[in-house]
């Protein structure tokens, strides 16, 4: 597989142009261009006052090593930092313009202007340099939506497998999720790789049960139950087991990004308190922008019910267990795993399968999210204390 | 003469499919819905775990014969521990194991 080599070092295999939006009112204008522009995709955050968790997002996902440029659209009076926005993603080294709509002078010279930028930067980005590249040079996301009770038992274990065998290779896998894996605390603090990474797990862990009596949204539902599940130990372990069973080398906080091989907690549950609760992630579309922004290059997200989003910056190959769900959304399922339900497959042989996607993936192979034109995007507002960004 | 299930007692008992996910777990899952008598195939139990009760797809069966109070592995993590005795091939779920979460549990 080759990938990309971007001014800072970083190694990309994606190479977009970024036509990133900085409030709602400039979002038709950079749609507009991004549609026109092969090669261009869109994304930006709607709200007009200042978010630092927002701001952080556009950054992180501005500065990832699978953009090759970026095209600034503001609309000029929103109060986000647009020019500090555009000297952060410009310190990654990479080409960044920017346009104001109201000093181009509107929607027409705007649209105009801006596909003339991206056009220019989308032929620059095909002269990137590249080289080789290995499981060793790729960050991996973990994440699951729209599970079942086949999740635990097909999904995630073999998802596991390969996240143990991308770390054994070098690769730095990131997972988070913390308020889902309550009633594993005694195991999760005993994967600690050392005291330090214990006692942020144990933060952590404080801050998610403190959210979840907060939200109440800690418990086993009756459909858990029917489907076989027992306590809450059993239900966060079938979450937990699709990262591995690895040592946790680190705990990295919102936008923060691993800098060593190994498996990393993404712990974004911030200090919290009554008047300015936040969900902690609104939507599976959240949660990816959030471990995309931590540097993943790819996500793995498995899935049982079935999912079909893909995510605008970083491919997401989806991997489900549910031979049903498997049969009936065919084109939104990467990697089948249902074969470790009717007993054709083992573990090992779908976590197999899963390297194999993981390296035609980074080779540039699409995903099906990226075939069907999935590029979601989720950056809300979240309350400073609830994600604890500056 | 028929008996539970509508099965013959001259019947051969039936195969079924679980998975056991550690080497340390002491409880399998089944893959599919698996009536009382069905045999289980599975590595390392050399004749099957025949199964005392009905399990459904994603319930769990004992893989051993387990004591009162003894922790139930799945994953090769503790997930609770035993409210009372089970035989091998019993069904264990809320009526035999509880979270070890709760302070009241370690009563």
């Amino acid at each position: 597989m080759r990938g990309y080599v971007r001014p800072d070092g970083r190694i990309g295999i994606r190479n977009h142009v970024a036509v990133v939006y900085t409030v709602e009112c400039a979002r038709h204008v950079a749609d507009t261009i991004a549609r026109s522009v092969p090669g261009a995709e869109v994304f930006g955050f709607p709200g007009c006052f200042a978010d630092p968790y927002a701001f952080r997002m556009l950054v992180e996902l501005g500065k990832h090593p699978n953009v090759a440029g970026v095209l600034v659209v503001r609309l000029g009076c929103e109060s986000t930092d647009v020019d500090r926005l555009v000297r952060e993603i410009a310190a990654s080294g990479k080409r960044v313009e920017f346009l104001s709509i109201q000093e181009t002078g509107g929607t027409l010279k705007t649209v105009e202007r801006g596909k003339a930028l991206a056009a220019e930067m989308v032929r620059e980005a095909e002269g990137a340099p590249t080289r080789e590249i290995g499981y060793g040079d790729l960050i991996i996301g973990v994440e699951c939506g729209g599970s079942d009770a086949t999740s635990g038992l097909a999904a995630n274990p073999a998802t596991g497998w390969a996240v143990d065998r991308l770390v054994e290779m070098g690769a730095r896998v990131i997972f988070s999720e913390l308020p889902e894996l309550l009633g594993c605390d005694d195991y999760l603090l005993a994967r600690a790789a050392d005291e330090t990474v214990r006692a942020r797990i144990r933060d952590g862990l404080r801050r998610a049960n403190e959210l979840g009596n907060i939200l109440e949204t800690f418990a086993i539902s009756t459909g858990n139950e029917t489907g076989g599940l027992t306590t809450i130990e059993e239900k966060s372990l079938g979450a937990l087991c699709k990262a591995g069973t690895k040592p946790i080398a680190g705990v990295i906080r919102t936008a923060e990004r691993p800098e060593r091989p190994g498996l990393y907690l993404l712990d974004k549950v911030g200090t919290l308190d009554t008047q300015r609760i936040t969900h902690y992630e609104e939507n599976d579309s959240d949660g990816l922008v959030t471990l995309i922004a931590a540097g993943a290059h790819m996500i793995l997200f498995t899935t049982g019910r079935g999912n079909v989003v893909g995510s605008v910056v970083s491919p997401v190959v989806k991997i489900c267990g549910n031979p049903a769900t498997c049969a009936r959304m065919t084109d939104n399922i990467d990697v089948d795993a249902g074969g470790i339900i009717t007993g054709d497959k083992t573990i090992e042989d779908v976590g197999r399968d899963i390297l194999a996607r993981i390296a035609e993936t980074a080779d540039g192979k699409l995903t099906r999210a990226e075939q069907l034109g999935h590029r979601e995007y989720f950056i809300p507002y979240k309350p400073g204390r609830a994600c604890d960004v500056v | 003469l028929p008996v539970e299930g509508g099965e013959t007692m001259t019947e051969q008992p039936k195969s079924g499919r679980a998975i056991v996910l550690h080497a340390d777990d002491n409880v399998a899952t089944a893959l599919e819905d698996l009536p009382k008598g069905t045999v289980v195939r599975l590595p390392g139990w050399e004749g099957g775990v025949t199964l005392a009760e009905e399990i459904k797809f994603g319930h769990k069966f004992a893989l051993a014969d387990l004591a009162q109070g003894e922790l139930v592995i799945k994953y090769g993590v503790a997930i609770g521990k035993l409210t009372q005795d089970v035989k091998i091939g019993q069904h264990v779920h809320l009526h035999n194991l509880v979270t070890l979460q709760w302070k009241e549990n370690d009563a």
